[in-house]
């Protein structure tokens, strides 16, 4: 799937995102292990993607934060947190405070990692 | 790889850097502060609401046609089909029986009311397929409260996991609450090592099976943590944290046992 990111528009990318974070939601309910990781990687080379065409845009992904699955929230707000920095720290906020667990778990992680500085967005 | 990475000792040195050193530096570090931070929220929001109303037109759609389809299928459900589409938390979002071409679960991304989770009738013939109930269900409980009875009403199968589900909804404890309650084992609860079992060859098995380093957890959080340490997680480089911790020492791999216990709303 990777190799064919570079010829996909913008809202292919979006969309392509949104259904590897769905599958990534069903994995995890699944123990899947090995599909969950290389959805994660599935999903960073789309942000790669759209952070090299012009104007970084990963700002497309922005739209994602208000999706009704908690994993498509939590992986669009990783991997925005560089281009949208309060929306993005607020939905890992809102999916910790509505305790939407395993999510609300990496979602405190990453806020406290950004606390600390041990995480520095680019 | 973590920016603070050359902090930490390396598998094949000798050398230890204490906590109380990595938290100075830690002190020290530059913080990252995003400059315009708000601008880029506004301009980043602007320029996706057009395509937010797109997606939702398109998603509108969608739910029409499923429930269309649904609706012609007339098809009944009996128990737990895991090729049904489901909505985030678990519930079904049509009562169409066609199988998803990799046989799984299929999202139909529906807007969460809070309504009941509805569990499958029948106990599911797998584990998978069972754990991923228990799974929706407690979590669900855990999101929106409520007796546990009425959760599972019309799935009577579930009811011997009772406790399995209700342990999920424990709230945090102290540490010292946690290694207490080693000595009194329960349903729905499992002992936890806080450094992993599997370090065993690299730190006595005295060491591992000491009060200090066993916590007694809902088992379903101690599934949770063992997946998380499965992994890759953006706050380890994309690593697993298994990977990350795998030849470290005792007081780093302590530290991130515990991390996991706070984040997984185990440890206060």
């Amino acid at each position: 799937m990777t190799s064919s990111f570079g010829s996909m528009s913008v809202p292919q990318l979006v969309e392509q995102f949104t259904q590897d974070a769905l599958k990534q939601f069903t994995a995890e309910l699944y123990d899947e292990h090995t599909k969950y990781n290389r959805l994660s990687r599935d999903m960073v080379a789309i942000s790669e993607e759209l952070k090299a065409r012009s104007g970084d845009q990963r700002a497309a992904l922005v739209v994602l934060f208000a999706h009704p699955n908690p994993q498509v929230r939590l992986m669009a707000a990783e991997v925005t947190l560089a281009v949208a920095p309060v929306a993005a720290r607020q939905t890992l906020q809102e999916l910790w405070d509505q305790k939407e667990f395993p999510q609300a778990a990496y979602a405190m992680q990453t806020l406290r990692a950004l606390e600390r500085g041990d995480r520095k967005p680019t | 790889m973590r920016n603070d990475a050359h902090l930490w000792p390396q598998p094949n040195r000798k050398l230890w850097l204490g906590p109380a050193y990595v938290e100075r530096k830690r002190e020290a570090a530059p913080r990252c502060e995003p400059t315009n931070s708000l601008d880029a929220d506004v301009r980043a929001t602007g320029a996706a609401l057009g395509e937010l109303k797109r997606l939702v037109r398109s998603l509108r759609l969608e739910l029409a046609l499923r429930r269309h389809r649904a609706a012609l299928r007339h098809v009944g459900k009996a128990g737990f089909n895991p090729d049904q589409p489901r909505d985030w938390h678990g519930r079904w979002t049509d009562a169409g029986g066609s199988s998803s071409s990799d046989g799984r679960i299929r999202l139909a991304g529906d807007i969460p009311t809070g309504d009941s989770p509805e569990l499958p009738k029948e106990r599911p013939p797998t584990s998978e397929a069972r754990v991923a109930a228990y799974k929706v269900a407690a979590r669900w409980l855990t999101r929106f409260g409520g007796p546990i009875g009425k959760l599972i009403e019309g799935a009577e199968w579930l009811r011997q996991q009772s406790p399995l589900i209700q342990s999920y909804n424990d709230p945090p404890g102290s540490l010292q609450e946690l290694q207490e309650a080693v000595s009194t084992p329960a349903a729905g609860y499992d002992i936890h090592h806080i450094v992993r079992q599997d370090q065993e060859g690299h730190f006595p098995r005295e060491l591992i099976d000491s009060p200090e380093n066993k916590v007694r957890i809902p088992r379903m959080k101690h599934w949770e943590i063992n997946g998380w340490y499965q992994r890759e997680n953006p706050d380890y480089g994309w690593q697993t944290p298994k990977d990350y911790i795998d030849g470290r020492n005792w007081d780093v791999q302590r530290a991130v046992g515990l991390e996991a216990l706070r984040f997984h709303g185990v440890l206060k």
